[in-house]
């Protein structure tokens, strides 16, 4: 994948994910690392498929990942499934809005999103050999979240 | 259109016939119906899929399994989870996921996404909104599981 391309990928991914958080009223600021990467985080990844291959992963710790469940139901979660379904869902709209903007600027792209898989843990690592990924990482009050986006080839 | 025993089959025949190459011999052992939320291994890989069928397949290694299979796949010693070893348990379970959905018995083409890794402490996964297969296979003196859902298949049952 051409190089140009793949930038252009990650501003559709960042486009979708601005416009979600804005209609949470949240304030988010870009910045260089996550500042709070110890302790229990959930990650979220979704594979993207069709002309290229690749998949997007957003990775936060547990008080974002309530918080932004509070913003979205009006309520707290029961437990820990609810946060699970909700970054689900939180992953799916940013990845199916930046894919609907991308099927929509380079027409025959065919790319389809696979089911979003939700991991939680301590010190999780996750990679994906031979894909360069980039990453953007942003602060809230209520902690530090990362996006990270990689595609085959590029 | 493919049943869950298909399914089953088709994961357990191409286990079978990919780790052989790489001179392993697993033996399938059970199944189990995993909830929404549940326990992971150390070493776990993601393949994902979409198109006719939809779905996540995880394959889950302890951590010592993970670099002997790594080490066979690859015909090197691995001490530790480093690029290479991550990309050989890529490569397997990439080539035990496509030799597997093949065996799907469905016309239509299935797209996969590139093998991810996910490692850590105390991981728990959640691959579907629906309840979670899960196979384990023994392999020398532990064993290992292939979890797997197919979203779409389930719903148009």
């Amino acid at each position: 994948m051409e190089k140009d391309k793949f930038t252009q990928f990650c501003s559709c991914f960042e486009n979708a994910f601005q416009k979600l958080v804005s209609q949470y009223g949240l304030n988010v600021v870009r910045h260089q690392e996550l500042t709070d990467s110890g302790g229990k985080r959930f990650s979220a990844v979704v594979g993207v498929v069709g002309l290229n291959k690749g998949r997007i992963h957003v990775e936060m710790g547990g008080n974002l990942v309530k918080k932004l469940f509070e913003l979205a139901n009006g309520e707290p979660e029961e437990d820990e499934m609810d946060l699970c379904f909700y970054l689900a869902e939180f992953t799916n709209i940013i990845a199916g809005n930046g894919i609907t903007l991308l099927n929509d600027r380079y027409r025959g792209s065919n790319l389809r999103l696979t089911p979003p898989a939700i991991f939680t843990g301590e010190n999780l690592d996750i990679t994906t050999p031979k894909v360069l990924s980039t990453s953007t990482f942003y602060n809230t009050e209520f902690g530090s979240l990362r996006i990270e986006i990689g595609f085959e080839g590029v | 259109m493919a049943t869950q025993e298909t399914l089953k089959k088709a994961f357990i025949q191409s286990v079978s016939e990919v780790f052989p190459l790489f001179q392993m011999q697993p033996q399938y052992k059970e199944e189990m119906e995993d909830k929404f939320l549940t326990s992971a291994e150390d070493v776990n890989v993601l393949i994902s899929f979409s198109h006719t069928l939809e779905g996540n397949i995880v394959f889950g290694f302890k951590k010592s399994r993970a670099l002997k299979v790594a080490s066979l796949v690859k015909g090197l010693d691995f001490s530790n989870l480093d690029q290479e070893a991550k990309s050989a348990l890529g490569e397997i379970a990439t080539l035990v996921s496509n030799l597997a959905i093949g065996k799907f018995q469905v016309v239509n083409t299935i797209n996969i996404s590139p093998p991810i890794l996910i490692s850590g402490d105390h991981i728990f996964l959640m691959i579907s909104r629906v309840k979670t297969t899960k196979l384990y296979f023994e392999l020398g003196d532990d064993r290992f599981s292939i979890s797997y859902c197919v979203e779409q298949y389930l719903r148009g049952k």
